[in-house]
């Protein structure tokens, strides 16, 4: 029991506020439309405004939320290149992805391997896939809500985990996504709010009572001074942090329940406007957690001795401000650990049941519906199984399969008329497989040390040029599986809306 | 451009791929404005005088084959095909020049602390300067670039439609 009796009532009560509220919000999503597209991509009638704070808050999970102040924490100032590669990776999504992306006008990832390359198996490797990146990303979130609820009070484990996927379930399965891009936008400044309040507060403390800056001593390595470049590359630090940025940074533009969001949007020009907002959002947003990371260095130093850094998040408020105040910030931030778990797993829920839905059962409300339950009992069930396993691991790993794999297959599908259907399975395939050998390896395989366990830890930086390789070298081998009518789909990507020239592929 | 033609009434029926010849429209600079060197077009941006470009655009060879740039598009002709690629061309180059200019802000706050080390140990108000670029002044940076590319792409496109739309003012 790590809080007293008190702060656990506040803490719970918090944290019903968020479920309450997010069912209360999805049901009434619900009362408009109600067709199967409705449910997939909310008619398109989504403005940006909205639709980027929905994108953020399916975005912003529990890695953002508890993982990168504990990194701070634990690492120190380097880590600061976490949020910064979660954003840049919108910046990369706006250049090459976002208008092309809205006007091509499929659904999902797999409408887009489709469409795009008029095979039917290209479609089912990108639905396989998404079914696999999905239920990756939504085991952090479990473990996340597990811990958290834990934490806060007292109760076991599998009750954050059971308590999460079922609220998400049942919100995914009757609201779709009308009711969810309401809900996301509304968790979206919920988990704001609750970083941001407590942080102005320590904030204000820190300078009111002229505290100095943590050092880090104790710890190895340049806690609070950041990395330059005269420490070489080839450097293990240096060069997990490179990869890790770059497998984040190219990841995001092949996270599935991203990419869905960008379809409601109702033209090119609106998606990179939504596009800019979230950037300008995720900002807004990141700004924070490196603060609780830096005071925890001075208030809970405890936490890391017994390696709960990501827990720091939590507990800073009430080691800052012993009392009412700290119990009032401990609940705020309670409530917004739960937005933040039960955003991201709505959306992956969606994608995955959509990718389900659609390509195993009868593609309408009701295959839905049975693929959202069906994803959701299993994600719970490997949710209770991954209580050791670390957050931010886990999401490294989802980000570098999803950048060996989409990635290569949407900016080449956008940008090269070459891409052919085999050549772009076999670079999923090869992508995908070779960057989950390695998670596989590094979990399950001997253990290594060095080099050879860098390299598989963090496979990135090899993994995704591979797969674009083996895209575009597959695509001149096999050029006769190049899809008809190329042209007519470059012109759908890239014409303006205003010449009319667009075609349906979908 | 007023936007008082819609594009969607191009005729596409008397359309000739074979007729057009592929030396009248190559529109392979990146700008749209050079794109038509051979057609002794008015710069059609800085000339609103509306006579001048009816004249102009009855001299325009592809209009002589019956068919205009839109037409053209729409029909994915070989000159069609042209004018997409340039398109393209004219995007991807910007995606990738503003990525480079992504990476080089991102690299810059490391290479900045090695050419001046003593930087490393600065501190503002009590701040160190690596958090407060690293946690926060990177974030405006980073969305004012996600700003400035949004205003060229809208540009690249708007410039587009004008360009194959240019005998509009004729109808």
């Amino acid at each position: 029991m790590l809080l007293a009796a008190s702060n656990e009532a506040t803490s719970i009560i918090a944290i019903a506020v968020a479920i309450v509220a997010t069912l209360g919000l999805g049901a009434f999503g619900v009362r408009r439309g109600n067709t199967a597209s409705d449910l997939f991509v909310a008619s398109r009638s989504v403005t940006p405004g909205r639709n980027a704070a929905a994108i953020c808050g399916e975005y912003l999970s529990a890695a953002s939320f508890l993982g990168v102040a504990g990194l701070v924490m634990k690492f120190g100032v380097d880590m600061l290149w976490y949020p910064i590669s979660y954003t840049a990776g919108y910046l990369l999504l706006l250049f090459f992805v976002a208008a092309p992306l809205r006007r091509f006008g499929a659904y999902t990832i797999s409408d887009f391997a489709e469409g795009r390359l008029g095979s039917e198996s290209a479609r089912r490797v990108a639905s396989l896939l998404v079914v696999v990146v999905s239920g990756c990303y939504l085991v952090p979130q479990m473990r996340g809500a597990g811990i958290t609820l834990h934490v806060l009070t007292g109760a076991p484990y599998w009750v954050g985990v059971v308590l999460v996927s079922s609220t998400v379930t049942i919100n995914v399965a009757t609201g779709g996504m009308r009711g969810i891009t309401f809900v996301q936008g509304f968790q979206f400044w919920l988990k704001w709010a609750a970083l941001a309040v407590p942080a102005l507060f320590v904030c204000a403390h820190f300078f009111a009572n002229r505290i100095g800056w943590p050092t880090g001593a104790g710890d190895v390595g340049n806690w609070s001074r950041p990395i330059d470049s005269s420490q070489t590359f080839l450097s293990f630090p240096t060069y997990s942090l490179v990869s890790f940025v770059v497998a984040q940074t190219l990841g995001t533009l092949g996270l599935p329940h991203i990419l869905v969001r960008f379809y409601t949007n109702p033209d090119g020009p609106s998606a990179r406007r939504t596009t800019v907002l979230v950037l300008s959002l995720l900002g807004a947003f990141y700004i924070f957690p490196p603060i609780f990371g830096a005071f925890g260095r001075l208030y809970a130093p405890d936490l890391l001795a017994t390696n709960s850094a990501d827990t720091v998040v939590l507990l800073l408020p009430q080691r800052v401000f012993p009392g009412g105040l700290g119990q009032l910030l401990t609940a705020i931030v309670a409530c917004g650990a739960f937005a933040a778990f039960m955003s991201t797993a709505s959306g992956l829920t969606i994608s995955a049941a959509g990718a389900v839905s659609q390509d195993l059962l009868s593609g309408d409300k009701r295959g839905f519906r049975i693929g959202a339950a069906a994803i959701g009992v299993l994600s719970c069930l490997i949710g209770l199984r991954v209580a050791t396993i670390d957050i931010n691991q886990l999401v490294s790993w989802v980000f570098a399969i999803a950048a060996s794999s989409f990635t290569p297959l949407i900016l080449l599908g956008i940008w090269w008329r070459g891409l052919s259907a085999r050549g772009a399975i076999a670079g999923l395939v090869v992508g995908a497989g070779s960057a989950t050998a390695s998670v596989g390896l590094t979990l399950f395989g001997p253990s290594f040390t060095g080099w050879p366990h860098i390299i598989l830890a963090q496979p990135a930086i090899w993994t995704i040029p591979t797969a674009f390789a083996t895209m575009v070298i597959g695509s001149r081998l096999t050029p006769k599986t190049r899809p008809k009518d190329v042209s007519g789909m470059m012109l759908t990507m890239h014409a303006p809306e205003a010449l009319g020239l667009s075609r349906n592929y979908r | 451009m007023s936007g008082t033609a819609h594009p969607g009434g191009a005729q596409p029926d008397d359309a000739q791929p074979g007729d057009a010849r592929p030396d009248d429209a190559r529109p392979d600079n990146a700008r749209p404005d050079n794109a038509l060197p051979d057609n002794a077009l008015p710069d059609s941006g800085s000339a609103p005088n509306a006579t001048t470009e009816r004249v102009a655009v009855r001299r325009d060879p592809t209009i002589a084959s019956g068919l205009r740039p839109v037409a053209e598009l729409a029909e994915r002709t070989p000159i069609g095909d042209a004018y997409l690629g340039s398109l393209v061309r004219t995007q991807l180059m910007l995606s990738l020049r503003t990525s480079l200019v992504l990476f080089i802000v991102l690299v810059s706050t490391p290479l900045t602390f090695a050419l001046i080390p003593s930087l490393r140990k600065t501190s503002l108000m009590g701040v160190p300067i690596g958090w407060l670029l690293l946690g926060c002044v990177i974030y405006p940076v980073l969305v004012g670039i996600g700003i400035a590319f949004v205003r060229r792409a809208t540009r690249t496109e708007a410039e587009f439609v004008d360009l194959v739309t240019d005998e509009k003012v004729g109808h």
